[in-house]
């Protein structure tokens, strides 16, 4: 049934207008080219993202101390409060869904608070415990994180991050080892780190060191600033949430029903979020490019209904002639899948030339953009796509031409 | 065993008003007959001829093709036997115009899944009998009005039908193609013995047949033998 002889018919039939098949297969063409272009900054978008969110644990949560918003045990609403490091000890005690705990202490914000020979820079020094690199996993590229002994022995030492390193030391230079003085107390570099979040992050210019040091050297009193809890495996952020606050209200005389006090954030509702803009956005994609794929099935299906009227002679000729109905279908069935076929592979290929020049210019992308991509099963998927218009583009126009009767052919105008 | 066998055979078209255009068709064709069909339009020569070349159904009565009912046949089976026993011959040639004459005559033969080879050898024998050989790459506009005609009878002709219906097949040419065109379709009655039917308004293309039959108000006014067919255009 496929002998050269249908292929040369189809051919014949797409050429022999010439204009008028391109310009109708230019409706699938740019349906195709926007459905992929768009599907790729849709994946770019997503990869963006993920890699934004990766390395954070998914049920984390951040606590921090606000003002009350209800009256309680003869205590006055919109009293400040503070987290201290005894709510630390509650916590690990009462808890029970909490893993790890991960409190912060900042220093003194100053400006040139950090010194290094004629080098100096302003950072925001916190405190924290070697759970804070749980909670926020980093890639170690010099040296070593902060541990437990740092922390024991309030060791005056730090671990900064890459853009620090830039700052205070010269490109190359070894960091391990050097001091670095911060408000008048020297510090030994033991490492330096840069989180896993987001790629290369420009904003991260942390710089740690053991939390009793904060503590004790600086004389930061009892306090915490930040918390964060990530819960055990398997337990919903919510949960963690609602179980560290219960334990922070009954420590610090704040009313059950208080929501203001106690200002937390819970990494799970952002992850469902950005899941639901991810998904958002796929719907938007997939609604502007069936769309537009769409209006280039009706261009095709319109087209063929007028070749249909100005062939039906011929195709009465042929049915007078010993072509069977089934004949007639094939052949406008080919025609149609065909013509749909080979402009929305032309765009299916640009588009992905397109993407791929894109993701070229693009390098690494930034937080919220990844190199726009496409998969290969989206490849399959498009195929599936065009040979289904192809079959959906011809079949008003095989109906027509089903319709006509050999008579149509014989009788005279 | 007569080609075509028509009993009692009526036609209506129902459209705002109904029209009764066959109101009892008597025929009986012998295999081999020359014949014209003639009669004044609205007369129902022309339906009688859509019925005979089965693309046209008919109401009551039988209609026997070479001892087949022919009666309310799918679309698929009135194809095949199109295609097997029919030849048809147009007054406008209806040659498809982005074939060549070779494709042209060489499509009834697409249609039974002959391969391409095969019927493009075939149409090339059937061309040269037309004296068309040197034409056979020639599109139906680069050919004049006779060859286009001897195209299409050669299309005709490829699949070895039994019986070849002609519909005014000379109101498209001039008195000399005209001529020829009677002479050729008489030669071909005579040597390959298909039966011939052709329907025309002109006595002199009646004048050319053995059997005349009138057409009037949807039944057979006269049906004379012509027992010295001349040719003279």
């Amino acid at each position: 049934m496929f002998d050269l002889d249908n292929w040369q018919e189809i051919w014949i039939t797409i050429t022999r207008n010439k204009w008028r098949s391109v310009l109708t297969g230019f409706g699938i063409f740019w349906g195709i080219l926007m459905l992929v272009l768009l599907l790729g900054l849709g994946n770019g978008f997503r990869d963006g993202i993920h890699r934004t969110l990766e390395g954070i644990t998914p049920n984390t949560c951040l606590f921090m101390a606000g003002r009350t918003g209800e009256p309680y045990h003869g205590y006055r609403k919109g009293r400040f409060w503070e987290m201290n490091s005894h709510d630390l000890a509650r916590i690990r005690q009462k808890a029970r869904t909490v893993d790890q705990i991960a409190p912060v202490l900042y220093g003194a914000y100053t400006d040139k608070n950090v010194v290094r020979g004629m080098k100096s820079g302003t950072y925001n020094i916190s405190g924290v415990l070697p759970a804070q690199f749980v909670v926020y996993p980093q890639v170690v590229m010099y040296g070593r994180l902060i541990n437990d002994m740092d922390v024991q022995y309030r060791r005056k030492v730090c671990v900064i991050s890459p853009s620090v390193y830039e700052t205070l030391f010269d490109p190359g230079e070894n960091p391990l080892g050097a001091y670095i003085r911060v408000k008048g107390i020297y510090f030994q570099v033991v490492g330096v780190a840069r989180r896993v979040i987001g790629g290369d992050d420009v904003e991260d210019e942390s710089f740690y060191i053991p939390f009793t040091t904060m503590r004790y050297t600086f004389s930061r009193g009892d306090k915490i600033h930040q918390l964060f809890c990530t819960g055990k495996a398997g337990v919903d952020a919510a949960m963690v949430e609602e179980e560290v606050k219960n334990i922070l209200r009954e420590a610090h005389d704040i009313a059950p029903n208080d929501d203001k006090a106690v200002l937390s954030y819970n990494v799970q509702e952002m992850f469902q979020m950005f899941q639901s803009l991810i998904l958002g956005v796929n719907l938007l994609i997939w609604i502007v490019g069936l769309g537009a794929l769409l209006s280039g099935i009706v261009g095709i299906s319109n087209i063929m209904l007028v070749t249909v009227r100005e062939r039906t002679r011929e195709i009465g000729v042929r049915r007078a002639l010993g072509a069977k109905p089934m004949t007639i279908l094939k052949q406008l069935m080919s025609e149609s899948i065909v013509l749909t076929f080979m402009s929305g592979m032309l765009g299916f290929v640009l588009g992905v030339f397109v993407l791929e020049g894109i993701a070229r210019n693009m390098g690494e992308g930034n937080e919220l953009f990844a190199p726009p991509s496409i998969s290969f099963n989206m490849g399959l998927l498009a195929l599936f796509i065009l040979i289904v218009s192809g079959v959906a583009a011809g079949i008003l126009p095989t109906l027509r031409a089903l319709k006509i009767k050999a008579i149509d052919a014989i009788r005279e105008e | 065993m007569p080609i075509i066998r028509i009993h009692d055979l009526n036609k209506t078209y129902y459209g705002a008003s109904p029209l009764h255009v066959l109101k009892g068709i008597h025929l009986t064709v012998e295999r081999g007959e020359f014949i014209s069909i003639m009669g004044a339009s609205g007369s129902g020569k022309s339906t009688l001829l859509n019925i005979l070349g089965i693309l046209d159904n008919y109401d009551t009565g039988a209609y026997f093709l070479d001892d087949l009912l022919i009666n309310n046949l799918s679309e698929t089976r009135a194809a095949e036997l199109r295609n097997r026993k029919i030849g048809f011959v147009f007054q406008s040639f209806n040659l498809i115009s982005f074939k060549n004459a070779m494709e042209n005559v060489a499509l009834p033969l697409y249609y039974q899944g002959v391969s391409r080879k095969r019927r493009n050898a075939l149409a090339l024998e059937y061309l040269d009998k037309m004296g068309l050989k040197d034409h056979a790459d020639h599109l139906p506009n680069e050919l004049s009005g006779g060859q286009k005609q001897r195209v299409a009878i050669a299309r005709a002709l490829i699949a070895r039908p039994q019986i070849i219906l002609a519909d005014e097949p000379t109101g498209a040419l001039d008195s000399k193609t005209s001529a020829e065109m009677m002479a050729l379709l008489r030669e071909i009655n005579r040597t390959d013995g298909i039966t011939m039917l052709i329907v025309t308004h002109e006595p002199a293309v009646a004048a050319a047949t053995d059997r005349i039959i009138h057409i009037r108000d949807g039944v057979i006014g006269t049906d004379q033998r012509n027992t010295h067919p001349v040719i003279s255009l």
